[in-house]
């Protein structure tokens, strides 16, 4: 439900960006989302269309660069990569007891404007 | 077409402000706590039972997180407490940011303890560091035991999960074991305690962990 907020601090940023460039249109932004921010991508896109209509940041793309977390089982050892920040079970033994490291970033990369 | 190089964390903000009003706790020397759970789990009884047991021995104040309305801080205020309302109208967590200007309204150099009752809500507050020094959550046993495997980020985060309601036990399959080794599991570190707020069963241990938070905050301050 927080998506709203990520998608409107995401608008004030192409928007600085454009301004910056004087670039007339900003044609997608690219967003690392780690696999434990619980944020929603679909939610998040429709977010910034809605946010974003009738301001200079219209129609930009939003692509997503989805980073995963790194886990490791404290029963039987296993290590590899989560992506799924709410089914946090070893595929290995089933135990939930995974430590997590990463998978926190929520961070805009670049603009691409013209 | 140019690409322009932004690297712009948009947690950086939310975590700078945490930062600020853990700094700003810490100058005062008050104990910062984030009470989080499900709605209706008893963070609100928790609260009433822990105020009137304390009585002068640690003087706590409340900042009280709804979506709307003021019913319980309210309560909260009929014993006694400083309490201070924060609506969030319609958002499910709350903001550093919101609870550091509430708890300057306040008056922080009046207090040893603040709570944070945070929004009803297992999955979003999680997320948001508010500047707390513990986060306590609680989980009442009418959930069921699967809720530490079912929203694993909150118990993952909580230094302490108290067990509410368990006088009820008896007319619930509560498993209290499968949801220790569960919420044990995923955050080895953190304590469990059982208590009902209805009864008052438990409350002495909650109480002293609560002391024992406060003295080890002083003895880091020197």
């Amino acid at each position: 439900m927080h998506e709203m907020s990520v998608a409107a601090h995401i608008v004030d940023i192409v928007a600085e960006v454009m301004a910056d460039q004087e670039a007339a249109r900003a044609v997608s932004v690219r967003l690392r989302l780690g696999a434990l921010t619980c944020v929603n991508p679909d939610a998040l896109r429709f977010g910034l269309q809605a946010l974003s209509r009738n301001t200079p940041v219209d129609g930009c793309e939003l692509e997503i660069i989805e980073v995963h977390a790194d886990g490791e089982c404290r029963d039987c050892g296993w290590t590899g990569a989560v992506a799924d920040p709410l089914g946090l079970a070893c595929p290995t033994c089933g135990s939930t007891s995974l430590a997590l490291s990463g998978g926190r970033d929520l961070t805009v990369q670049s603009v691409i404007v013209e | 077409m140019t690409e322009i190089e932004v690297e712009r964390s948009l947690l950086d903000e939310t975590n700078r402000e945490a930062a600020a009003s853990r700094a700003l706790f810490d100058r005062h020397g008050v104990l910062c706590l984030n009470l989080m759970s499900s709605p209706g789990a008893g963070k609100t009884s928790l609260l009433e039972q822990t105020l009137r047991r304390l009585g002068d021995s640690l003087r706590v104040g409340v900042v009280e997180g709804d979506i709307q309305g003021s019913l319980d801080a309210d309560r909260l205020q009929r014993c006694g407490a400083p309490v201070r309302q924060l609506n969030t109208h319609g958002a499910c967590h709350l903001d550093p940011r919101d609870v550091a200007a509430e708890a300057t309204a306040m008056g922080l150099g009046d207090l040893d303890v603040l709570v944070i009752e945070n929004v009803g809500n297992l999955v979003c507050p999680a997320e948001f560091d508010l500047g707390e020094h513990r986060r306590v959550m609680l989980l009442s046993v009418t959930e069921g035991h699967d809720k530490p495997a079912k929203y694993p980020l909150m118990f993952r985060t909580s230094d302490l999960l108290l067990l509410n309601k368990v006088d009820l036990l008896p007319y619930c399959d509560f498993d209290v074991a499968a949801a220790t080794a569960t919420a044990q599991g995923l955050n080895p570190g953190q304590t469990v305690l059982q208590v009902s707020c209805r009864t008052g069963e438990g409350l002495d241990p909650w109480l002293a962990w609560l002391q024992t938070q406060v003295s080890d905050l002083r003895a880091r301050r020197g």
